[in-house]
């Protein structure tokens, strides 16, 4: 990225050291999509200005297996909109992420994440700072073998009549382990706030491990707020039935493993990220 | 011509023996309704031939023409041609039924089905069957009622063609529209490429679906084999009678 010649952007669309700004001037309903791969970018910001719509892919790939922390930060000023939309592909032994993201008023954020990484313990923190913004989170954990994955996801209310809703959908096959915990928090005098959580588990077998903890934290009593967990084995029934129609087992299982990720899927709007998480999803499971 | 050939099947759920010794021969071009109380084991002999993992055959035979049925995986014997309507079929969340049925018939055929080809058929298949018209694009059973199951049940059969289909209780809960639907669908489909074994414990379908033979299983035993004379009988009488026949004693008892 830092090797872009600055007067070939798009106009509006300024680069300086790790951040990316989308000025007032920038308009395009194409994605900006951005890759960093192997490590030659670890920190990365992205501000978006005051009413700007806008799509942001970003895809972070990195095959290096020594330890490694990404930072992320997004910064959406009043009444912006914006669909972010980040795959993270690390195979570090030890990986941390940091995202943080800052909604000013009357913007909205439709975050999508997929996390297909090796061990990797990401934290990601969605601070609603300006009254009517709001925030959708949508992430897809896959772990395999030898795989560890936490994600640590906090929505926290700083001004009243915001939204936050967060769906976690984690699969784990072999021995892979997902931890998933979803916090919400609306603070005092926050009012006509809502938030909204589900954290969805699936396992392939015995050995694998997820563990899902959703968390709502409300001091105000004048909001709407809700969650949901599941976390299950394949149900052995479900498997004879897609079986009974001469589906194979592995077949059955990667049916039911895109029914649970469909509803996410369909949210990316972009083809190729689609078939590319797709594909991630299939090579781990 | 197929044949579906039970030899002195024997099954246990859980440590206990439900079926004691089942023949029956069923070829393609026959219509078998297998009737009995509560409790006598039809809906085992229709899940341990499909292969449920949950069902131990202890002892026997079952073979659809030259494969040997019990040595097979679920997927497998499907693909040699054996279909199972089920009583209570499962919700799958995610998954479309146009994406079910697509994988279903490319694992069955054993060939890449052309999109259009299939979606032709399958909506032609779900038109006869009187089915909502979104229902490709619908999850497998969400949302579905009792009577909708079934027919999507019905609709997997046409769609898939096998030679054997095992109809288990696809009768109950049905309104008497429906019911007519499944039956007239499924009668239509006979021929000497397909035949089927019924198993209800009401008459209502065999109005739609005339079978050729009828059976009455008691205790996890056919005891009875005839015509559809046997319906009218039970029909009148119920399955009393048939412990004076036989000399024999049960219980009408109560599903599990």
């Amino acid at each position: 990225m830092t090797k872009l010649d600055k007067d070939a952007l798009p106009i509006g669309l300024l680069i300086e050291d790790q951040t990316l700004t989308l000025s007032k001037k920038y308009k395009q309903s194409d994605a900006i999509t951005l890759k960093l791969s192997q490590r030659n970018q670890t920190k990365f910001n992205l501000v978006v200005e005051e009413s700007v719509e806008a799509k942001v892919i970003i895809e972070l790939i990195d095959n290096d297996t020594s330890d490694v922390t990404y930072d992320l930060n997004l910064d959406l000023k009043a009444n912006s909109q914006v669909k972010f939309l980040i795959l993270t592909e690390i195979q570090s032994k030890n990986a941390s992420l940091k995202l943080t993201s800052m909604s000013q008023a009357d913007s909205n954020l439709e975050f999508i994440g997929g996390f297909i990484n090796d061990v990797m313990d990401a934290r990601l923190n969605f601070d609603l700072v300006g009254k009517g913004a709001g925030a959708k989170v949508r992430t897809i954990t896959v772990s395999s073998k030898d795989h560890e994955q936490k994600l640590d996801i906090h929505m926290i209310h700083h001004a009243p009549y915001t939204a936050a809703d967060m769906t976690n959908v984690g699969i784990a096959g072999q021995n892979g382990i997902i931890r998933l915990n979803g916090v919400g928090e609306i603070n005092q005098g926050m009012v006509g706030s809502a938030a909204f959580q589900t954290l969805k588990g699936v396992i392939t077998n015995d050995a694998a491990q997820i563990d899902v903890n959703p968390i709502l934290i409300i001091d105000e009593h004048d909001v709407t707020a809700g969650h949901a967990a599941t976390v299950g084995k394949m149900e052995e029934e479900v498997l004879f039935y897609l079986r009974s129609r001469g589906i194979t087992l592995e077949d059955a299982q990667r049916l039911i493993i895109h029914g649970y990720l469909q509803p996410i899927i369909d949210e990316i709007d972009d083809e190729l990220i689609k078939e590319n998480v797709l594909r991630l999803v299939n090579e781990r499971i | 011509m197929s044949v579906l050939a039970i030899q002195d099947l024997h099954v246990k759920i859980e440590g206990k023996q439900i079926l004691k010794g089942v023949d029956l021969t069923v070829k393609t071009g026959e219509v078998h309704a297998i009737m009995g109380p509560n409790g006598t084991g039809k809906s085992t002999l229709a899940s341990a031939l499909m292969g449920h993992p949950k069902y131990e055959v202890t002892q026997g035979k079952a073979s659809l023409d030259d494969e040997n049925l019990l040595e097979l995986e679920v997927d497998e014997r499907a693909r040699a041609g054996l279909f199972l309507a089920m009583q209570y079929p499962q919700e799958v969340s995610g998954v479309t039924n146009a994406d079910f049925m697509r994988s279903a018939l490319k694992a069955v055929t054993g060939k890449e089905v052309p999109l259009i080809q299939f979606i032709m058929d399958y909506e032609q298949n779900a038109n006869d069957l009187k089915m909502r018209e979104d229902l490709p694009h619908r999850y497998l059973n969400e949302g579905f009622s009792g009577g909708e199951r079934k027919r999507n049940e019905i609709l997997q059969l046409k769609t898939l063609k096998p030679k054997i289909a095992i109809l288990d209780e696809i009768d109950s809960g049905l309104d008497i529209d429906a019911l007519r639907i499944v039956g007239e669908n499924v009668n239509n489909m006979v021929s000497d490429d397909f035949g089927c074994i019924l198993i209800t414990h009401y008459q209502r379908i065999l109005d739609y679906i005339k079978p050729t033979h009828v059976h009455i299983m008691i205790d996890g035993k056919i005891v009875l084999s005839g015509g559809s004379d046997l319906i009218e009988k039970i029909d009148q009488s119920g399955y009393e009678w048939v412990k004076e026949e036989l000399g024999i004693e049960f219980d009408t008892g109560q599903e599990a």
